[in-house]
């Protein structure tokens, strides 16, 4: 599959972009009105985030996407909603926002952290208050009904 | 004055135990300020029951509202801790949705009991029980807030949530197994943190400022 031609390259500031959650604890959390900080942190070595673009295509298909990617990580995990936040509130702080399709998902975009990628503990604070700012920007939207297969 | 400041004097009687009166009495360099410390920790007698407390924190909270002044007007209000701390309580005994929910105490208690579930669910790394100790403290200590925190485990620390109801902002605090703290605060767009080698040196002024603002969003 090839990327997505119809999803335009740059991202607007008032696109939605999903992040999207399956532990336990985030949803409960989610649920109950607070978005956990630790939705819009990365533990690995990395100064980037994974999010999707919302707004060019059906939920439907970007709850598959988000369960396909769930499911290839460790344990299994099942997809149960996204966590939404503004690229313009995204791209605050020294953030930025980039379109980085890729073969098996057009929609993804990196959330770019002004941190090093490679200073993980040093850069741990400074991760975890990017995650709680966007967090704090972020809502919550529970995953739809999955379809029957036929 | 009396040691109490003649805050003591004005309690319901029945609230007025020897225990109570030796604790205030320790207070007297205060020479009638209100500190927090004894309001939320020290002077609550651990063997009320639930309904006993709320009508104890009622109490106070009538007696802090009809008594408290700034204390020490004279200097520049950053330049005092006991001013900071006077706008925390002040703030907490003046908000409307004090009534609503001065009752989280004992859910977030129930919360933090309830971190294993998620730790084993969603096989998270463990939290010890040095963090989980600091952090009921702290919940004790920061219970006449009127902003219900959320707590959960974060990559083997525990976080202590408060989110703003309107408005895009929290303060967080995360404590370590190691002892160590780290205080989070973003408002208006702007993040500021403090870090702390013990978790004991909180709840701080900094801490309290950050509250305060917090709960005064709009």
């Amino acid at each position: 599959m090839t990327p997505n031609a119809s999803v335009p390259k740059a991202v607007r500031p008032d696109e939605d972009l999903g992040r999207s959650v399956a532990k336990t604890l985030w949803v409960d959390k989610a649920q109950g009105g607070v978005i956990p900080r630790d939705v819009f942190v990365d533990t690995r070595p990395v100064s980037a985030l994974s999010v999707d673009r919302m707004d060019h295509a059906p939920r439907s298909e970007m709850a598959r996407i988000a369960r396909e990617r769930e499911a290839r990580r460790e344990g299994n995990r099942r997809f149960r909603g996204w966590a939404l936040v503004r690229s313009d509130k995204a791209g605050q702080n020294g953030r930025t926002v980039r379109a980085t399709p890729r073969c098996d998902n057009p929609y993804h975009t990196d959330i770019r952290l002004p941190v090093p990628a490679d200073a993980w503990k040093e850069v741990k604070q400074e991760k975890r208050a990017h995650g709680q700012e966007l967090a704090d920007f972020a809502r919550w939207e529970s995953a739809p009904q999955e379809e029957p297969t036929p | 004055m009396t040691p109490d400041g003649g805050l003591l004097t004005a309690l319901d009687e029945r609230y007025q135990t020897e225990e109570s009166v030796r604790l205030l009495q320790q207070d007297a360099p205060y020479h009638g300020e209100v500190s927090i410390e004894s309001f939320q920790r020290r002077l609550v007698p651990t063997e009320f029951d639930a309904a006993s407390r709320r009508q104890w924190d009622v109490s106070i909270r009538s007696l802090l509202h009809s008594t408290l002044q700034p204390p020490h007007a004279h200097l520049p209000i950053e330049d005092s801790e006991h001013a900071n701390l006077w706008h925390a309580l002040r703030a907490a005994i003046e908000s409307p949705r004090m009534e609503a929910e001065d009752d989280w105490l004992a859910d977030a208690i129930a919360e933090l009991g309830r971190i294993d579930h998620y730790i084993r669910s969603d096989g998270l790394p463990d939290v010890g029980q040095h963090a989980r100790d600091e952090a009921q403290r702290l919940l004790e200590d920061l219970r006449l807030q009127p902003l219900a925190p959320v707590i959960y485990p974060s990559e083997g620390d525990l976080v202590i949530h408060f989110k703003a109801p309107s408005a895009p902002a929290s303060v967080v605090i995360e404590v370590s197994d190691d002892g160590r703290a780290v205080c989070y605060a973003h408002m208006h767009g702007k993040s500021r943190r403090a870090s702390y080698d013990t978790s004991t040196d909180l709840p701080d002024v900094f801490l309290w400022d950050q509250m305060h603002k917090l709960t005064n969003l709009v």
